[in-house]
């Protein structure tokens, strides 16, 4: 300890920021103390006393400290030596941005009456979002009084994001819209027939940079009726295209269907294969449009639905979002799918 | 010579030992985790970890086995902020996802993402009997995984966004490690019982949780949390449904492809956000604390659980007589510490305070 001392006079000791690594420049390798290198160069992240996670190494006759994790943006981080003296010395992190570059693309269902009974949003961003602030930047209004609406939706910490944090599911909250439940029954539906609402995304929600939207986004929807009827695939009115075109197959519905399930749950198929081709969903997603890859051969095809596919209610092909039963539950489940046979000429 | 053979035998006895507590179909290196959410204990410091990015639940041998009876008396303020800077960042771009304790060391382990965009870094930290927070790094430990991916089966062709489900609980009960998820698409939810060991393969079917209301309106349900609770010598599960009522769910029942109906015996009303649920016994009497955001921590009677009748008429009553503990406001997590006290992390106004409480 003591020869230690006696090499690392503060006057000799400078520390830089190069490569990602803080490197203290004055130090023999020799000068190890027993206790590690941690006991006398730590590097600090804001004004906390916790040293940050890292690893000791002697670089280019230098000891270098390299942070577990790369240096986070707008933290100010304080590499500290204590020999004789204290030398302390402030690097900044990269810095935040500031140019907002994110906006709400679209809100799903984009119709502009909703069901009472209403299931879920969905929110797409342009750009990926951060985690962990969606209910206080997702508001409910109530568009007479300009009040929002109170926990009108399911506020889970997990947040129901896609892979790439740029879609969000929003779900109201199924206790108030599950029929014969307490709070369906006292305070009711956050969506009242008539009334009219404002789904407001608030600007300052950071996307995953750190920085606010461009600008907030509001849709703004009255309430309707609420919906409790399964959608039925033989009122669906099926546009066959003509043989030999790549002219879409269409089907319409005659309520709208979930935005996000109507492009996973729907597929063509012929006697002995899918059909490849691209989905589109239109008209305030009552319109369901498959734009085959090859022309349409004459024939005969099929088109299959998972009953599991919703509508913005929850409604399944098969069942209501909440089955007035009278018989005991089945015990098992079996995935079923709905077909629909239609004809090319 | 008898001494050196002592010796031999002694060492192979212990590494024998350090094996069997080794994870089962396990392999040493790095886990390929994408996210670390709900935690879990099973037996012998093996902890598991929820990844809702990756679809998988791991389970690793956290090696730390050094039984200590009591925790000490838990209290530190800003644990977010210390983590953040332990991680070298600031505690705006850290977020707490799990807070579980080892039942046999009674060290506290939190499971973190360093970052809040579709990269951020899952990490798991510790925290031990000192205070002292430290990483449990996943860099070189034994462990093995179970995909929650549904087996491949009937479904359409691949076409559209996967469906990716958010795991909101896991727990090991009875060998299997139960998983509760909730689907970012269809309004789904599955509880998986995965067997542990894993065995390499897909999960199976998931189980569908339904919820009867007042015995009439039947809809899929999603469990908030749960815990696993045994009433005479039968296992079930608690589980707070996202609808608001507290069930009660036969372990016996939980079987691949199943449909499960959960008995109500509390219904715990509007504006309920359960978030986490332990049992415990005090005084000779059996007790549930429920941590709800919005109304604080109650305290729910759990003797004669079996006696109380589903609820199946319209009626006011709420089945399990419960206390509303009005002292814990800003509970965010609630899990067991040792015997005689609960660990609690409160929002306190953006610091986030890491506290144990004696079981009311």
């Amino acid at each position: 300890m003591l020869a230690f001392l006696s090499t690392a006079a503060a006057g000799n000791i400078s520390i830089k920021l190069e490569a990602g690594a803080f490197r203290v420049i004055g130090l023999t390798e020799a000068a190890k103390p027993a206790e590690g290198w941690a006991s006398v160069v730590a590097i600090y992240a804001g004004n906390s006393d916790v040293p940050m996670l890292g690893s000791y190494a002697f670089e280019n006759r230098a000891l270098a400290f390299h942070p577990r994790f790369p240096l986070a943006a707008g933290v100010r981080y304080r590499a500290v030596f204590k020999g004789i003296e204290t030398v302390e010395v402030a690097f900044d992190g990269p810095p935040i941005p500031t140019n907002p570059l994110t906006r709400v693309d679209s809100i799903y269902p984009s119709a502009d009456i909703l069901p009472s009974n209403a299931l879920r949003f969905y929110i797409y961003f342009s750009a990926p979002m951060s985690r962990g602030e969606a209910w206080r930047h997702i508001h409910l209004i109530d568009a007479a009084t300009n009040q929002p609406v109170d926990m009108p939706f399911l506020e889970l910490d997990q947040e129901l994001w896609d892979q790439n944090n740029q879609r969000l599911t929003v779900l109201f909250d199924p206790g108030r819209i599950k029929r014969g439940l307490v709070p369906t029954n006292t305070i009711g539906p956050a969506i009242v027939e008539g009334k009219h609402y404002k789904l407001v995304v608030d600007r300052d929600f950071h996307d995953a940079r750190g920085v606010s939207l461009l600008a907030g986004f509001e849709k703004s929807f009255r309430g309707g009726p609420s919906n409790r009827i399964p959608p039925e695939p033989k009122n669906w009115r099926i546009t066959a295209p003509h043989a030999g075109t790549t002219q879409p197959l269409v089907i319409t519905f005659p309520k709208p269907m979930d935005y996000v399930l109507l492009q996973r749950m729907i597929g063509i198929f012929d006697a002995q294969r899918e059909i490849q081709g691209r989905i589109s969903v239109a008209a305030n997603e009552t319109e369901w449009r498959f734009t085959p890859a090859e022309p349409w051969k004459p024939g005969s095809y099929r088109i299959t639905a998972d009953n599991v596919l919703e509508d913005i209610s929850g409604n399944h092909l098969d069942r209501p979002f909440d089955v007035d039963m009278f018989e005991t539950v089945t015990k098992h489940i079996v995935t079923n799918t709905t077909s629909i046979p239609f004809e090319i000429r | 010579m008898r001494h050196l053979f002592l010796t031999l035998a002694a060492a192979c006895l212990t590494a024998a030992l350090a094996l069997s507590a080794d994870v089962p179909n396990g392999t040493p290196g790095k886990v390929p985790l994408r996210s670390a959410g709900a935690l879990a204990f099973g037996n012998d410091g093996v902890l598991f970890i929820g990844d809702s990015l990756g679809g998988s639940v791991v389970a690793v041998n956290t090696r730390d086995t050094k039984a200590s009876a009591k925790a000490s008396a838990v209290d530190i303020k800003g644990i977010n902020e210390k983590a953040a800077a332990l991680l070298g960042t600031s505690a705006d771009q850290i977020l707490i996802n799990d807070v579980k304790v080892n039942p046999i060391s009674k060290n506290i382990y939190l499971s973190v993402s360093r970052g809040k965009g579709p990269d951020a870094i899952p990490v798991i930290l510790r925290i031990d009997a000192a205070g002292k927070l430290s990483e449990f790094s996943l860099d070189n430990v034994q462990f093995s995984s179970a995909s929650l991916a549904d087996a491949p089966a009937s479904k359409p062709g691949p076409r559209g966004d996967p469906r990716n489900d958010a795991i909101t609980e896991i727990a090991f009960v009875n060998g299997a490690v139960l998983v509760a998820g909730l689907s970012n698409q269809e309004f789904a939810s599955d509880l998986r019982s995965i067997p542990y060991p894993f065995k390499g393969e897909a999960s199976g079917a998931g189980i569908k949780m339904y919820h009867g209301s007042h015995g009439r309106y039947e809809t899929q349900s999603p469990i908030r949390t749960f815990v696993a609770y045994t009433i005479g010598n039968q296992q079930f599960l608690l589980a707070a449904y996202t609808c608001t009522p507290l069930v009660k769910i036969p372990v016996s029942e939980l079987k691949p492809g199943a449909k499960v109906e959960g008995t109500t015996i509390a219904e715990l009303g509007a504006g309920n956000r359960p978030l986490d649920l332990i049992a415990y016994r005090k005084d000779n009497h059996d007790y549930l604390l429920l941590a709800n955001s919005n109304r604080g921590v109650m305290k729910l009677d759990a003797a004669n659980l079996e006696q109380y009748q589903p609820i199946v008429a319209h009626t006011e009553a709420t089945g399990v007589p419960y206390t509303t503990l009005a002292d814990f406001k800003g509970v965010k997590h609630l899990t067991r510490l040792d015997d005689s006290s609960a660990l609690m992390l409160f929002d306190n106004a953006g610091s986030m305070d890491l506290r144990a409480v004696s079981l009311p």
